[in-house]
């Protein structure tokens, strides 16, 4: 079997194309004419009836004005069910500067593949789970104390969604579908600021530690970890196929940093309960013997 | 309990008092009630629990039939990414011709609440500059009187038929300063303290 490199990389290219039309549904829902879909980020509304809250801009909010609330509660309630049942799913396949950073990795891979191949080794690229909780423990209890939603103050995901959605002055009048889009990416500079510095630091840090921010630092990431962590859609293993020399492939693919093959081994598992999996799929992919998948069962062999 | 584990709780714990400890001293140091800055869509909330209760989703920016709310920017601090407008741009037209306040109907956190009618609503309060007002200087003008959604309520004339603003009755809507033919504008809305005429 030679199908590993050049195979097309279908749950990669799947949770792209997801993400991608996951940030075209918050983009249209800025026009007037579509009025099926309305928010950004932190919270949305579908059909001018179903609300959807980003759990932790949720949790933030009433801590922040110590009241329940329960649009939110219902709002975040649903992403969260969805989020126990599924994993993090909004990690891999939702979040805006996930897709921005995967795509960002895609670009570093392909100028610096081989210099970058090997470095999983490196302890610096390890999933990070006790700084991931220590900032979302830390966003909470200022968000309580200071009575002010921290995180979605400073949240490079909100971040990305608002230049995109809020930020470009799309009242301009200028002539011309040119002169139009730079004058509305202009104004989504000015409007995004120093705080565009903070996204071009991450994005930059990228080529040194890949996914630091996944990784290493989005309380939000950590939040859904803890909920989706025993999801039920996971990386499942075909114990059946794997009767070789492990190539660690999977390992030196995973963008959170776990190393797959140890989960397995270490754990004696058939899936990967973990925390830090966001059922990206990337080990799936690039796995040259399809020994893994991505579902809600183990294969059943006779 | 495994080591990573505690590690793990650990860090949670550390993370929540140190995130207790800066929050207070931010909340000392930053004094604990905010100064509204901006005009606010109408029916929002005092600035302080505003900027805690706004979870800036630009919900209400989308509504807005008139284009007239747009989300702060990067300038605005703490009060990044929430919803104001510019009356000199875009004045808040009250959803004239809609059946409710589109902004106060999408917001899906009480920062923006019912309000009983137009006079409950304060986002702020009209203040002429006797300067360049028209009609302090001898010109006939009544752009903003025309333009007033409470006419002889907020506005009305004195003796020499100069606009008086009656600080009560004005809302904030921004009609009048949209419509001063003044560059700038000669009536500039002052953002309300409470937000609400109700107070809360």
């Amino acid at each position: 079997m030679s199908k590993g490199r050049g195979r097309l990389r279908v749950w990669t290219w799947a949770r792209r194309l997801t993400a991608l039309l996951f940030l075209a549904l918050l983009v249209c829902g800025t026009r007037e004419w579509f009025v099926w879909f309305r928010g950004s980020t932190t919270a949305t509304t579908l059909f001018d009836v179903v609300p959807f809250a980003d759990p932790l801009a949720a949790i933030e909010i009433m801590a922040a004005t110590r009241a329940v609330e329960w649009t939110l509660i219902i709002g975040a309630g649903a992403l969260l069910l969805f989020g126990l049942v599924m994993g993090p799913v909004f990690c891999g396949w939702f979040c805006p500067l996930g897709l921005m950073l995967d795509l960002n990795g895609e670009c570093r891979s392909g100028l610096f593949g081989r210099l970058f191949r090997q470095d999983r080794k490196r302890k610096a690229n390890a999933f990070r789970p006790t700084t991931r909780i220590a900032i979302l423990g830390f966003v909470l209890a200022f968000s309580l104390a200071a009575a002010l939603p921290l995180f979605q103050l400073i949240s490079p995901i909100n971040l990305v969604a608002w230049c995109l959605l809020f930020f470009p002055d799309t009242t301009l009048a200028d002539p011309g579908f040119w002169d139009r889009c730079a004058a509305a990416a202009g104004s989504a500079v000015s409007a995004g600021g120093y705080l565009l510095l903070a996204l071009a630091v991450i994005v930059a840090v990228e080529y040194a530690l890949p996914r630091i921010w996944c990784r290493a630092l989005c309380p939000l990431g950590a939040l859904y970890g803890l909920v989706g962590r025993r999801g039920l859609f996971r990386v499942r293993l075909d114990a059946e196929k794997l009767d070789h020399e492990p190539c660690g492939q999977c390992t030196a693919s995973c963008p959170m940093g776990i190393d797959v093959l140890a989960e397995f081994a270490a754990k004696k598992r058939r899936s990967i309960v973990h925390q830090g999996c966001t059922r990206c799929g990337a080990c799936v992919d690039v796995c040259p013997r399809e020994v893994y998948h991505l579902g809600f069962s183990n294969p059943q062999r006779g | 309990m495994t080591t990573s584990r505690r590690r793990f709780l650990l860090g949670a714990a550390a993370g929540a008092a140190a995130g207790t400890a800066a929050g207070t001293a931010f909340r000392v140091a930053g004094g604990k009630e905010w100064r509204p800055s901006l005009l606010r869509p109408p029916g929002a909330i005092g600035e302080s629990d505003f900027l805690a209760a706004c979870i800036r989703c630009g919900q209400c920016v989308e509504a807005c039939p008139f284009k007239t709310l747009v989300l702060a920017g990067a300038g605005a601090g703490v009060a990044l990414a929430t919803p104001y407008f510019d009356a000199e741009k875009i004045p808040c037209y009250l959803c004239q011709g809609h059946d409710d306040l589109k902004c106060i109907a999408a917001c899906p956190t009480k920062a923006l609440r019912p309000v009983a009618d137009l006079r409950g609503i304060a986002i702020g309060t009209a203040a002429i500059a006797d300067e360049t007002c028209l009609a302090f200087n001898r010109v006939v003008c009544r752009s903003c009187w025309h333009a007033c959604p409470l006419p002889n309520e907020a506005i009305t004339f004195d003796t020499m038929l100069r606009p008086v603003v009656n600080e009560d009755a004005c809302i904030g809507c921004g009609l009048c300063t949209h419509a001063c033919p003044t560059a700038p504008t000669a009536i500039p809305i002052v953002p309300a303290a409470g937000g609400r005429k109700d107070g809360s």
